[in-house]
Order: structure tokens, then sequence, then C-alpha cells
């Protein structure tokens, strides 16, 4: 692990002096986090049946590789408001070896306007393009039921970042796109202690194609029904994104919250989702004390049944069997995640945090085939968090 | 003696809090900087002085009791609110960090160095290459 972070930063010296000629700034974060679940083995594997992504990969053994990062940027600037980055990201999931997690070119236009292209870190949700810098928030990562489904991703295209302000409102317009089939626009608006933050993100494309249901798509269609066959097909679909969230620091009081949906037009394979959370904090000299309800919710699109027989025939897996079948594979997708996470930060350094999070998780599974309905698991992480 | 020296105590803290962060600019800059103006200048949200000249921002080492002090007067913001405040504009490219500097000497240096720098320094620092534009 040290032998590989080293090799990180010698690259990161590398890329600072084979430009010498330009201004360059190195800057980092890291993470190093270990955990465990609380519960029994047995508990905990059943637990897993229904968890899989949701229980950060931890056992009741105490684990640090699962979630321990570290991240450098080079930043070099090229003069005439263009600049180049690249930021380098080492993950304990990955065995910690290095991949150029960012790439890109920035031109700043005017006062206003600042054009990134490149491969970015994706401003999908409000923490979504800082996911990884955990010194930056108050958890030790971004709650689970937001931001399990979607971890530290980038976008390749460009990003036009637009700031201006309104009376004592500062605004930021960030419209972004892949050049393809993504179009999201980012707004945020802060007030000196309240920043609100609104995303919309449509993309379409044959985004998640599932081949599986081309058959059961198929059959119904030769069965005369073409609308049904289309719903069950899962190609060429749409996804919508949209969240909205609030980040309140208030004379050392903390409130952060986001409610976010995520649709999907003319598909039924995909859930349907509903995340939210809630956080309230409170700092006391260089304590923060924090706890944090968070909720992802999945509801089953069913719009194919409409309009069929109960006892109608589909293809599945290349036998023909009743529908009710095909609904028990698309109910299987949909469990509701609740979170409960109790924890404080301690800024021990002025450039570095200890945090300790008590996670709570909840899983209702809407499928019954599986037989359990509802597992609870317990976590405790650790952390030490730094930038610099 | 007692009332005396209330009043010496009374002058004496009032002094102490009237001028222990001098923000400055080059001598030779003419525009004006307002109170309101400087708290959005040291976020990085305003880049431009009034004439229309491009701010070269100049901050002190974040361990330095300097810059708690300016960060906690003009900006309301703890030097760790500002540590995250800064890392999220940076990881995400939406932003860079301002250059930082060792202490007042050096402050005052780059800013003779470059008529369009702003920054802070204790009020003893000031010297002739320097204009004093607020003072917390």
């Amino acid at each position: 692990m040290i032998k590989k972070m080293l090799s990180l930063v010698l690259l990161g010296c590398a890329i600072a002096t084979s430009t010498a000629l330009a201004e360059i700034k190195v800057n980092g974060f890291a993470s190093f986090t270990a955990g465990m679940t609380l519960d029994e083995p047995d508990a905990v594997a059943a637990a897993e049946r229904l968890n899989n992504i949701y229980d950060y990969g931890y056992t009741d053994e105490l684990t640090v590789d699962n979630e321990s990062l570290f991240g450098i940027q080079v930043t070099a600037d090229l003069m005439d408001g263009l600049s180049v980055t690249a930021q380098a990201l080492s993950q304990g999931v990955n065995d910690y070896d290095t991949e150029l997690f960012a790439t890109y070119l920035t031109y700043e236009v005017n006062e206003n306007w600042r054009i990134n292209a490149g491969r970015m870190p994706w401003a999908l949700f409000q923490f979504t393009d800082y996911l990884n810098v955990g010194y930056a928030y108050p958890w030790i990562s971004g709650p689970r039921g937001m931001y399990g489904f979607v971890p530290d991703i980038t976008i390749d295209g460009v990003v036009a970042i637009y700031n201006t302000y309104v009376g004592d409102w500062d605004l930021t317009f960030q419209p972004y796109t892949d050049l393809n089939s993504i179009f999201g626009l980012k707004s945020t608006a802060t007030y000196d202690w309240i920043t609100l933050n609104a995303v919309f993100v449509g993309e379409s494309s044959n985004v998640f194609p599932v081949p599986l249901f081309d058959a059961a798509s198929e059959s119904l269609r030769e069965a005369g029904f073409e609308q049904q066959a289309e719903d069950v097909r899962a190609r060429n679909d749409r996804g919508r994104f949209f969240s909205l969230g609030y980040n309140i620091d208030y004379n050392d009081w903390i409130a952060i919250g986001e409610y976010a949906q995520i649709n999907f037009v003319d598909a039924s394979f995909y859930s349907d989702m509903k995340n939210y959370f809630f956080t309230f904090g409170r700092r006391v000299n260089d304590l923060t004390f924090h706890v944090t309800y968070d909720v992802q919710n999945e509801d089953p699109q069913l719009d194919f049944k409409e309009g069929l027989p109960p006892g109608q025939l589909v293809n599945v897996g290349g036998n023909m069997l009743p529908i009710s079948v095909l609904e028990g594979i698309f109910r299987g997708g949909s469990q509701e995640y609740r979170n409960i996470t109790l924890g404080v930060r301690y800024d021990f350094h002025p450039s570095a945090a200890l945090k300790v999070d008590f996670v709570r998780n909840k899983t209702d599974d809407g499928d019954e085939v599986i037989g359990i309905k509802e597992a609870e698991q317990d976590f405790l992480r650790f952390s030490v968090q730094l930038v610099y | 003696m007692k009332k005396l020296m209330s009043i010496f105590l009374l002058l004496a803290a009032s002094c102490v809090a009237a001028a222990d962060v001098a923000v400055v600019v080059s001598a030779d800059n003419a525009s004006a900087v307002s109170t309101d103006d400087l708290k959005r200048i040291f976020l990085g949200k305003q880049k431009k002085y009034s004439g229309g000249d491009s701010i070269e921002l100049i901050l002190q080492n974040a361990s330095n009791t300097l810059d708690g002090e300016f960060n906690e007067k003009v900006l309301s913001r703890s030097p760790k609110q500002m540590k995250a405040y800064w890392s999220k504009l940076i990881f995400t490219g939406k932003g860079s960090e301002p250059k930082r500097v060792a202490g007042d000497a050096d402050v005052v240096a780059a800013i003779a160095a470059s008529p369009n720098a702003i920054g802070y320094v204790e009020p003893a620092s000031v010297n002739d290459s320097v204009k004093v534009v607020a003072t917390f």
C-alpha cells in the first residue's frame, strides 16, 4: 500500500517537474478508513443476501481497505486563463492501483465564465463531484441511501461554469454534456450561510441495455401487445435525474439535506428511485456532532401489466412462462434502504479530521421469493481524512 | 486610581480591537474597494477591481495566526471551514486556490511587485509600497 502511494506521489512530482515552465499547483486528499459490522456472523450472512453494495464490504472483522483512498491533483497554469488538471486516485478496493481519475483542460473566459473540457468529476447530485474528498463534509462518506448507487463518477465532455450574483446571493449555473446523450444543469445559489442546489439531468441513449428482456419483449409483440412489448424492452431507454438540496452552516449549527428522483422513461426493468437524506449537526469547538437519516426507495415499474390477461405467457430465458414470473423479476430489484448515522468529527489539525460514524442500515425487500422481508445491520467506521 | 485604570484598560482594549488585520493593495492601485467587496474578493468570487483590472489574491499560510484572524473577522469562517471551501472548488474543477505565502514580509513584497495584488498583514508591517484599504 505504502509503495503504491509513494509511486503516486512520484507521479505527481514527475508531472510537476516535466512542465517546469508553467506554474504548478499540487493538491491532494486522503481517507484512511476502517470499519466493521457489529452483528453476529450469521446475521451478517443473512443480511448480505439483501444488502450487496450497501454494506461497504465490511464483515465482523475490522477491515481497513474498503473505503481508504488517496488522491493527488496537479494543475499546470498555462497562462492567459488556460490550465490543465490531472487527478490520480488510488483506492483500497482496487488494491491501491493508481488510476487517472480525471484529466481536463480549463479555460477561464472571463470573470463569469469558466469552461472545462475532458474527463471531470460529474456534478450529478449535491456532493457527487467531491465524494472522494471526505474532509469537505461531516460524514465519513456521502449518505449511503442517496449516494450508494452513484459512487465517484466522471463525465467525458464539456462543463461550462457561469458565476454571477444578485444582491447578496451568489449564483452558479453549470450546464454540462457528454456531447452525445447526457445533458445536465446544476444550479447553485449561496447566501452567506446557506447554499441551495438544484440538478436536472436528462440522459437519452442506450444507457443500460438488458438483452435478457429482448425475448420477453418479442414474445409479447408476437402476441399482439405492442405497447407492453415496448415497456418490457430494456434498450434505448431514457433516464431522468432530478435533485434539490440545501446546505446550511449557521452559528455552528449544520443542516444538510437532499431529495432526488430518478425516473426511467419507457422502461420497466429499472426501478424508479426516490432518494433523500437529512443531516443535523452541531459544532462545539473542534468537534462536530451529527445525525443523518437517509433513504433509498426503489419503486418497480409494472406498466407492462396493463391490458395483459393475467395468465399471459411470455418468453423468459427461453421458456414460455406466466407473466407473473416476469413481474417477480421486475419486483425483485425493488428494495428500500434506510440508514441512520450517528457521527462525530474531530478537527485535530488545520487540514485533517478524525471521524467516527455508527450506521444502522435497514433493508426492506419487496420480493417475497427471497423470503427475508427485512434485515438490519450495524456498522462502526473510523476515518482520518485530510486535504493538502 | 481605579477609575483611571479602567479607562486605560478600555482604551487598550479598543486599540486591540480596532486594528489587528490590515487589508492592503499596491500604493499605485487606484481602485476603490469596499468592505462588502472584500468578502467576495477573498472568497474568490469577485475577480476584478471596480476599474476592471484582474485581482491577484495573496493569502497567508493557513497555519498563520493572522490567517485565522482574517478568516474569522472578514469572512466569518474558521480556517478549517475555509480549507473545506477551497478543497471543494479545487477538486470539482470550479476554481483554484490562490497563492499562499509565509508571512507579512512576503505579502508586502508580492504586492510591491504586482500592482493588482491584494493581501492582509499586521498594521505594523505596512510600508510605503502598500496602501491600507480596510482594517479589522
